[in-house]
């Protein structure tokens, strides 16, 4: 019974070695999954995506989706015709900086992260390190890899999730939640450095068969750092985290260096129009600025209020935001004409916009400028005669 | 030891307190004590189905004026809050809806909102510190159970030793400065609110809460010693 057991071990740790000396990029093979493991692997994945998809934080934009999905067909081309998949996209509405990709191709985003890039080559830059971890098929090698234990135990959690499901014919959703977010962990912070390492070089490869210009990706894994701001901490604990953000910096600059060394196939690519991105994810600028001042990050919620300006200048809800950027920054002034000006453009472009009106009347109250005041809430008053807070602003008014 | 699990109660997440890591100053403490100098006390919040009597907050906010006084903190009282909360509660019609009988949770929210910002703009202060008496679920070893910089019995009926996770209190003590951003968050362990029966955990009466006012100012005291 002893040797059975030991033989079964023996098995176990020589089979995920095979398995992972087998595993060929996509473009190698015929279909996708290949194994059962694989397909298992695919199963929990796309648990994970469901419950993603029903938490509520999803922003569901088929405008900019697609606009997501042309910038990933520019980069991998035809290559995924034969299997039948295209890639495609679900963005989050969380303020962080952080993607990962499901083993089948969907392509995980937080709107922090889109608006943080600069143009569409940024962009792309994240978008094909993450297109590289799916054509290599890097989570499948890290489950079946015999370096697992280099994920920290995640790769393990998963492993254990993957067989049980595969030993009992089903997927334990309970398990899932168990293991928490486990696609996060294992996409953002899972892979091995050798993959992340492939998933940079690939990456720029894809951006130059893109005619991107390569240079764009030093930035876009620079502001992955800001995720610090927002109490991540470590921002290695983020997407970034493995290897050290520094390292990858590097190790991305040394390799734009070699291609640029090779000056008869160098082609420096471009960067597009920073326009055409600010059109493409305009309403994701506008969604992350809320989430933004909801944590106070000011600052960041004007940037994309400001970018989302370029591409509707009226839009009364932005510039009300905007002006909210500067009175949550500052409550008590002294400067007030920053969210005056935001505020008053608002009623300008839509004089129903009965909240601008009252943050008019509350920042000239704020000022002691007492018939403004008044003018700004008698207008509110009328739009909102019945808001929750209308005997309030009355108050007020009585008080000037 | 058997293992329990406890199912009531809406909880809260408590901060990681092992090893005295936590540090309840978001911003450094240095530049709390420069920053902050008037600290408004908002009325003390506890959940609903806790029942906490007023003499209790009285006790608990005796015990942290005295002690922000004592570092030469300015203090406004939460019957500044409370007044105006009150004015604007009747402004709007009260928080009933005339028509369900249900509170009206956007007069609340209203109330809320606009009552914070008529203190900044009425007082001259700093910041504004909220008092909470919140639940948690914590774990319990041996019907002993440590939490918050407290360590307190499981009272039990039946044989055994267990452990397990059990609902207990704590009060929070939370400093917000102008632009709502938190500069200080501590805990201290108040009581346990519930006990063994045997192999079962059951909730404890209202009736039973708050009785030990010596628990009540110790819990105050530890939310409030790193200020």
């Amino acid at each position: 019974m002893r040797l059975k057991i030991l033989l079964v071990m023996l098995l176990a740790l020589w089979m995920p070695a095979a398995n992972a000396a087998k595993t060929k990029p996509v473009h190698e093979i015929e279909r996708l999954p290949e194994e059962q493991e694989e397909q298992d692997l695919w199963e929990l994945a796309s648990n994970h995506e469901n419950r993603l998809r029903n938490s509520g934080d999803v922003i569901d934009d088929p405008h900019v989706e697609a606009y997501l999905e042309s910038i990933a067909d520019s980069l991998v081309g035809d290559s995924l015709d034969h299997l039948g998949i295209r890639l495609d996209f679900v963005v989050v509405a969380r303020p962080t900086l952080s993607a990962w990709v499901y083993p089948y191709g969907t392509i995980a985003i937080h709107s922090g992260l889109l608006v943080r890039m600069d143009n569409e080559a940024q962009f792309a830059a994240i978008l094909a390190h993450e297109i590289s971890h799916f054509m290599q098929r890097h989570s499948y090698r890290e489950l079946v890899s015999e370096n697992r234990q280099s994920v920290l135990g995640k790769g393990l959690g998963l492993l254990a999730t993957a067989v049980l499901a595969k030993e009992t014919g089903t997927i334990d959703t309970g398990l899932m939640d168990a293991t928490g977010d486990l696609w996060v962990n294992l996409a953002t912070s899972g892979y091995s450095k050798k993959n992340e390492y492939t998933a940079d070089e690939e990456g720029l490869m894809l951006m130059g068969h893109a005619n991107l210009s390569r240079d764009e990706a030093i930035p876009a894994f620079q502001a992955l750092a800001e995720n610090e701001a927002y109490g991540a901490g470590d921002p290695r604990q983020m997407w970034s985290s493995h290897p050290k953000l520094e390292d990858r910096l590097d190790n991305l600059d040394k390799e734009i260096k070699k291609e640029k060394r090779r000056k008869k196939t160098y082609v420096p690519g471009e960067v597009p129009d920073v326009a055409d991105y600010n059109r493409g994810i305009a309403p994701i600028f506008l969604v992350n600025a809320k989430l933004d001042i909801a944590v106070q990050q000011f600052g960041r919620a004007r940037e994309s209020l400001q970018r989302y300006l370029t591409v509707h200048p009226d839009d009364s809800e932005a510039l009300f935001l905007l002006g909210e950027t500067y009175r949550r920054e500052n409550p008590r002034g002294p400067e007030f004409d920053n969210r005056l000006n935001a505020y008053q453009q608002a009623v300008d472009n839509d004089s129903g916009y009965a909240n601008a009106y009252k943050e008019l009347g509350m920042a000239y109250r704020v000022q002691g400028k007492s018939a403004e005041a008044r003018d700004a809430f008698k207008h509110y008053l009328q739009i909102a005669a019945e808001a929750p807070d209308a005997g309030i602003i009355r108050g007020y008014m009585e008080g000037l | 030891m058997r293992y329990l699990l406890s199912v009531l109660l809406v909880v809260v997440s408590l901060p990681v307190f092992a090893a005295d890591k936590y540090d309840p100053f978001v911003v450094p403490k240095k530049e709390f004590k420069q920053q902050f100098k008037t600290i408004a006390l908002a009325p003390i919040d506890a959940a609903e189905y806790l029942e906490m009597p007023d003499s209790a907050k009285a006790i608990i906010e005796a015990e942290v004026t005295e002690h922000l006084q004592k570092r030469g903190y300015t203090v406004i009282p939460s019957s500044v809050l409370a007044g105006i909360r009150k004015r604007m509660e009747e402004q709007v019609g009260g928080f009933t809806d005339a028509e369900t009988g249900e509170t009206d949770l956007a007069k609340v929210q209203a109330v809320r909102a606009h009552a914070f910002r008529e203190l900044w703009f009425k007082e001259q202060l700093d910041a504004v510190a909220t008092i909470r008496v919140q639940v948690h679920q914590v774990p319990f070893e041996n019907d002993r159970v440590e939490w918050a910089g407290v360590k307190q019995k499981v009272e039990h009926t039946g044989r055994g030793k267990y452990g397990g996770n059990i609902a207990v209190s704590s009060i929070s003590f939370a400093v917000y400065d102008e632009t709502d951003r938190m500069a200080y968050l501590n805990y201290g362990g108040l009581e346990v609110l519930q006990m063994r029966q045997d192999e079962a955990l059951i909730p404890l009466e209202p009736s039973q809460f708050f009785l030990d006012e010596k628990r009540i100012l110790k819990a105050t005291e530890i939310a409030m010693k790193p200020i």
